[in-house]
This record gives structure tokens, sequence and C-alpha cells, in this order.
């Protein structure tokens, strides 16, 4: 079921107050009863899906108990390569296959070989791709012995399946989450308080600026051939917020949902459009995906420990496998690859690590320097977006070459047109300015020290805000897709 | 949990604060109709009687009715005749005040009894807040907001277009959507967008068993209760030309069917090339009141003549 929903509302209604007033004394049934409500909500889409979570989820706690007995490395690996393969194995062939083998298809036609019927046509079961990263950084993190494996099913399907960020992340370490897991604490409204605020801040990032913002970005991408250099131009800055929007939304949800039950997810968006430069895009953006590269592929690789050339291979690598998991069209590698070319030069001249520290750290505003800085860091991804956005490269590339062709900005849209522009524009400028202000603190609606008649105030603004532009005919999170 | 239920309440009140704060007859088309009271006669059809027919110049009383005339007509992509609007009239009528004093003017037309085989939904207006509305008498109408796209926009747009004076549109208390003249040169070329969209609409459209089982139910449901009247609305000639040959048909059949029910067949196709329209479809608001007197007339000498010959 979908967050923005009203089946949702329900369900979180029901959960909650059956988690708080009847299962919260008991370590064991409280797992059991969040295992039950986190398979009765990822079973809502389709309940065969919930086969292939418990297969998978079966074989890593099984795997894990094994690295727990086991002391031999060679018989350790290859216990580890059995919940890679079934982690992986599950996610090439739900995901790639059809997508290799189109490729391939069209590799062979083009030497005259016909090749048909080789695809499998499978659906692509919601959240396979955060669920399988999760569940391998537990089992990888069992085998470094970094973790002690858990010996409880019920704590470690809990943990697994957590509804609050099974379907779209953030993609949770075991180290953080499953601890969770084996302790009970008592209510906290302030922490619950705290919940409900980032709930609200993500439902008025996703339904009322990424789904407006959506709309305009949907109808430029469609039919980009006709679209005046300004309109593509539009298009692409608009699909850049709605994909902020859409997803740092849904982790702002997630996050706020896990905080109603007394847990703490892992922060996933920190407020990545006031970047100064592309690395420190990546290291705002997408945290746990991010994190995840780094900790089990680039370091492994070698990281930076290696000299020059390496490491940019190693940063390519990670980019490229970054693109692909986001889907399977070469339009995501293709992206994966651009952030990557972007990120090189930073990297090999030594300046990747360069702003660390929140921008304008103390001020009110950024300098113009940084200001110069956020814009072009900007530019360049939405300029990522648009082959993220599009349905091939070659449509991504009529893209950038229809802003740049001849005559492209010799007539402007409508003024009705603009003036919708504008109307969107104004949301996505409430947004930006909103977490301009919080940008030192956890998310928008942190407002913790804020006079009460104030906060009010703003939750009354928001529901304002929602009564006149939210989005209600129940538009999907873009990373469910994934 | 109190806070949570103090907040939970101020949301609302907030909410239907907005609802009735924003919505009004200038930025929405429909929003009136669907927080009126429920009522004792309507109009019902497509935007043809939306705009085409004013109730103020109805004269109800006179035709016997015990309540005036409701405008409660919509668009063709909400009220063609079917389940949506079924349900919908249903929730919208009053028991008069007495016995079979009702009085219903049910706007007909070929597309209104038509699905486009296109469509995926064979009925999307189910989709639409007519299929989804609890209510269609309470106001505030909190649940209507939900199911309102681009309110934002339009509420903003029309709100500035208010107070500068230059509203083209206003939906009266009583259901008639008025909608300004335009400029004479904007006519034909209107007419002329309209006659394309009307050909390629009838090149994917069928006659719908489904949506003339509605309307005979509808007519079933409100002649108990006073007197029914089909209207079919004059049109542009070369629009009627159109849906003649999409529909040859289509008079016969709803003789037929008024006879059936004891209703009057009222065909005002002999008014086409005296109207003015908007667009060919839309009467001109000065038309508009005009058509609706000589409907008024048209049904008074009808039902004088029945009743003298009983």
């Amino acid at each position: 079921m979908l967050f923005n929903s009203v089946e949702f509302v329900v369900f979180l209604g029901g959960v909650f107050a059956l988690y708080w007033l009847v299962f919260s004394r008991d370590l064991w049934w409280r797992n059991l009863f969040l295992w039950a409500a986190s398979y009765l909500f990822y079973g809502w889409w389709d309940w065969r899906y919930l086969l292939l979570l418990a297969a998978t989820s079966s074989v890593d706690f099984w795997v894990a108990l094994q690295l727990g007995r086991v002391d031999d490395p060679r018989r350790r690996r290859r216990i580890l390569m059995l919940s890679l393969a079934g982690n992986l194995g599950v996610l090439a062939t739900f995901k790639y296959f059809d997508f290799f083998v189109g490729s391939l298809e069209a590799a062979l036609a083009g030497l005259g070989v016909e090749a048909k019927g080789l695809r499998l046509h499978l659906v692509l079961p919601v959240g396979l791709s955060f669920y399988t990263f999760q569940a391998l950084s537990y089992t990888i993190d069992v085998y470094r012995r970094e973790l002690e494996p858990s010996r409880d099913p019920v704590r470690f399907f809990a943990f697994v399946s957590f509804f609050p960020q099974l379907v779209a992340g953030p993609i949770e370490r075991a180290r953080n989450l499953l601890p969770q897991f084996g302790t009970i604490a008592p209510f906290d409204a302030d922490l619950a308080r705290d919940g409900g605020r980032q709930m609200l801040w993500g439902f008025f990032k996703k339904m009322v600026v990424a789904d407006n913002a959506a709309r305009i970005a949907d109808a430029v991408f469609s039919g980009y051939a006709e679209r005046s250099g300004a309109e593509l131009v539009v298009g692409a800055v608009f699909f850049a917020f709605q994909i902020y929007g859409d997803f740092s939304g849904y982790s702002d949800i997630a996050m706020g949902t896990a905080k109603l039950f007394g847990f703490r997810l892992s922060l996933n968006f920190r407020y990545p459009y006031f970047s100064r430069d592309i690395a420190e895009f990546w290291r705002r953006w997408h945290i746990s995906l991010t994190t995840w590269f780094r900790d089990y592929v680039y370091i492994p690789l070698g990281g930076s420990r290696t000299g020059r050339g390496q490491s940019a291979r190693n940063v390519l690598i990670v980019f490229l496998l970054s693109g692909l998991w986001h889907g399977a069209n070469w339009t995501y590698v293709v992206w994966g690859a651009l952030n990557g070319l972007f990120f090189l030069p930073l990297l090999l001249r030594g300046q990747n690590r360069r702003h660390l520290a929140p921008v304008a750290a103390g001020h009110w505003l950024p300098s113009t320097g940084d200001l110069a800085r956020i814009l072009v860091t900007f530019a360049a991804v939405t300029l990522t977006w648009i082959f993220f956005r599009s349905a091939s490269v070659g449509d991504a590339l009529a893209y950038l070459g229809g802003i740049v062709r001849a005559g492209a900005w010799s007539h402007w849209p409508a003024k009705a047109i603009i003036n919708s522009w504008g109307l969107t524009g104004a949301l996505v400028g409430v947004m930006l300015a909103v977490e301009w202000v919080q940008r030192e603190r956890e998310h928008g609606l942190d407002l913790a020290g804020v006079p009460t008649a104030l906060r009010w105030g703003v939750y009354q603004a928001l529901v304002v805000a929602f009564f006149l532009f939210a989005v209600f005919e129940g538009e999907g999170f873009i990373y469910f897709q994934f | 949990m109190l806070r949570c239920a103090a907040f939970t309440a101020l949301s609302a009140c907030v909410w239907a604060a907005s609802t009735r704060l924003f919505f009004n007859g200038y930025t929405d088309d429909y929003y009136v109709r669907v927080a009126s009271p429920r009522q004792a006669g309507l109009i019902l059809g497509t935007s043809r009687a939306a705009q085409g027919l004013v109730p103020a110049e109805i004269d109800a009383r006179a035709l016997g009715a015990s309540a005036p005339l409701y405008n409660f007509a919509f668009a063709s992509s909400l009220t063609r005749y079917g389940r949506a609007y079924f349900e919908a009239i249903e929730r919208k009528l009053a028991e008069p005040m007495a016995a079979r004093t009702g009085l219903f003017l049910l706007e007909v037309s070929p597309l209104a009894i038509s699905v486009d085989t296109t469509d995926a939904k064979e009925f999307p207006e189910q989709q639409t807040f007519m299929g989804k509305l609890g209510s269609f008498s309470a106001d505030p109408n909190v649940e209507y907001p939900f199911y309102a796209a681009r309110r934002g926009y339009d509420i903003i747009d029309r709100s500035v277009r208010q107070w500068r004076g230059t509203a083209r549109l206003f939906l009266h208390d009583d259901g008639w959507l008025e909608v300004k003249p335009m400029a004479d040169a904007s006519i034909e070329p209107n007419i002329q967008q309209k006659l394309i969209d009307y050909a390629r609409a009838f090149s994917v459209s069928r006659s719908s068993a489904e949506r003339s089982e509605y309307l005979e139910r509808t007519i079933a449901r409100l002649a108990p209760r006073g007197r029914v009247a089909l209207v079919v609305m004059p049109i542009d000639p070369r629009l009627r030309a159109l849906e003649r040959g999409y529909m040859p048909d289509f008079d016969g059949r709803m003789q037929a069917l008024a006879r059936r029910f004891g209703a009057n067949y009222l065909d005002l196709s002999d008014l086409d090339a005296r109207v003015v329209t908007n667009d060919g479809n839309h009467l001109r608001q000065d038309w508009a009141r005009t058509v609706s007197r000589e409907v008024s007339a048209r049904l008074g000498r009808a039902w004088a003549a029945a009743a003298a010959t009983r």
C-alpha cells in the first residue's frame, strides 16, 4: 500500500494502537507483531511477493548462523557466496535478465541473427533492490565478524521486513537497526511527535511539491520534440525537484513512521541541492545507497588506498553499479557514468572532501561564491537527471539537443503555462526556503524549541497548503520501480 | 494522545474552513452544486444543460411544481447517464412538499448515452468526484477538495480574475453556470474546433446499452415524484448534422422512452438556426435565458393541452 493512501492511514493507526497498547511489553511478541504487520503491508501489493521475501530472508538467516559457527576461511567464503548468489541472483533474474537479453537480441539483430522468445517477462517485486541490499549488508557484516549473527528468527525477519523502510529504503545496516529489535523502549512522546512532524514534512514534499512538479516534467518529457528550449530546461529542473521531493519525502515519511514506534532509521538525505560540488552532493543524496557501495564495493576494491588510476577505476565502477542498481536501462548506466565523470576531477585533484561542514554555517545566506557553486552543481546534477528520466539514451540526447538547437529559444509558452510554472515554482521555493533555514537540523519540520503557537501555526499552514495544492490521485513513489 | 486529537480536530476545522473560504461560484465550476441542499426539482444532463437552462427563467410553480428547479447538470465527462450520475441524483433528491409535485428536466443527447471505445475505463466518471462523493448536499463539502484536481491553480487564477472584474465563469446558487459571452470573432473558430472534436468523438464512440438503461432508471425514479421532460437543446446546425449522422434513430428512441414513462419530449432543435452559441454546443448566456423561457412556455402549453383533453 502507498504511504499517501487512505489504506495506509488506517493501517498505521491500527498498528500504532495495537503496538503500544498490546504488544510493546514483551520483546518476542513485539517483534512478531511487527513482522506480521510488515508482511501485511508488503503483501497488500501482491501476496506472492511475500514468498520471495520470506525465502531470501530464510537463506540469509541460515547463512549468518553458519558463518557464526564456521571458522575455516574457505568454508566461510563459500557460505557467504550462498547469500550473495541468492540475493543477487534473485535481483539479476527479476530486474536485469530481460534487459540483458533484450540488449543481446538487439545486438544479434544487428548482425542479422534473429533471437526471440528468450525473455522471462517477470514483474519486478516492489522493494527488491532495497531489501536484498539490506540483507546482504547483514550477511557480509557477519562474515567480516563485525556483527554477531542473530539467533532469533522472529527478530531477524522483523528487521528485514520492517515496513517503514521495506519498499524504498533507507537501506538500513544491521548494526544500526537490528539491535533496536533487541530492546524495548517505553513510548517516547517527544520522539513520536518529532516523527509525526517528519511525516508531515515528507507528505508535503511528496504530495504538494513532487506531484505538482511531476505534472510539468511529465508533460515536457512526453512531448519534448515539440517544446521550446525554455520548456525543456524548465521540464528538467522540475524533474530534479520532483525526484528530490518524491524520494526524500518518502525517506522522511519512513523515518517519521519508524519514530512513532520508537525506532531510529538512518538519515538518507541531507539537503543535497545545497551542495557546493558533486562530491558533496553524493555525500548528501541517497546516503544509505552510496555508503553501501562505499563499504561493500569501493573499499574492498581498494578504495582510494591504491594509486590514482585504480582509485578512478573504483569510483567509476561504483557509479556505474549505482546507475545499474536503479534500473534495467542504459539511461541509468549513462546517468551513473556521468556522475562518475563529474566526480573524478575532484577525486584526482584531492578535492572531493572540501565541503564537509554545512554551507553558510552560522550565517543566514551563502556567500556569492558558495551560491555560484550551488547553482553550478545543481545544473550539473540536473543535466544527469535528463538521462535518468528519459526513456532511452537517444531520447535524452535528443532532449539535450532540443535545448541548444537553432531557434529553440525563439518562442515562449503561453501565459497560462508560465503562470502554472510560477505557482509550482513557488511551492518548490517554499520547500527550499524551509530546508535552507533548517539545513543544520535533521528534517524540515524539526521544530524542537520553537514556541507552541508558532509550531501549530506552521502545521495549519501546511494543512492549507495540502488543501490547495496536494495531489490526491494516488501518484506512486518513483523509487518503488527500483 | 490529547495533543494528537487536538491536532486532528484543529486540522479538520481548518480544512472545513478552507473549503468554505476558497470554493465559491467563481473559483470552481461544480462545487456549489455539491454543497447546496437536496432539491425537489432538478435540471439534469451535460454542459449543454449546465449552461443552457437557467432555473430562474423557468417558472416551475406555474408548471405545477412545489419547488423551484435546481440545475444539477455538469459536463459530458461527468454526467453522461450512468451509475455514477444515477446515484448522485438519488443523493441530491429531496422529497417534494406535496406528492408528485416535483419537476425534472433531463437534457438528452447522443453522447449522453454513448461510451468512448478508446477509453480503457468504460465509465470514467466513476473515478471522479461524481462517482466517489458520499454526499452531494454537505455544506461545506469537505470531501470534494480531494477529488478536485488543479484546485489551487484555479482558485488563485480565478480569484485574481474576480478581483480584476474579468471573471468569465460564474456558478450561480441555483446551479446555472453562467459563461460570459466571447468576442464575436472567437465564435466561429470555436465552432470549427468543436466540430472537429465532435467528429473525432463520434468516430470512436458507440451507443451504450448500460447508459441507456440508466437513463430509463433515472426517468423511472423521477416519474413518480412529479413531471419529467426529456429536452433536446438547440445547438449549431452543423453539429446537429453530425449528431444525426452518428445516431440517426436518436429522436425515435427518446420519443418512445418518453411515451413509455408518460414524460414529455421537448425537441428544441427547431431553434438550431436561430440561437447563438459560444462554440456551437453551449448557448450564449442571453440565449440560455431565452431558451429557458421557451422551455417554460412550451411545457406549460403541452401540459395545459394534456389537462384539457382529459
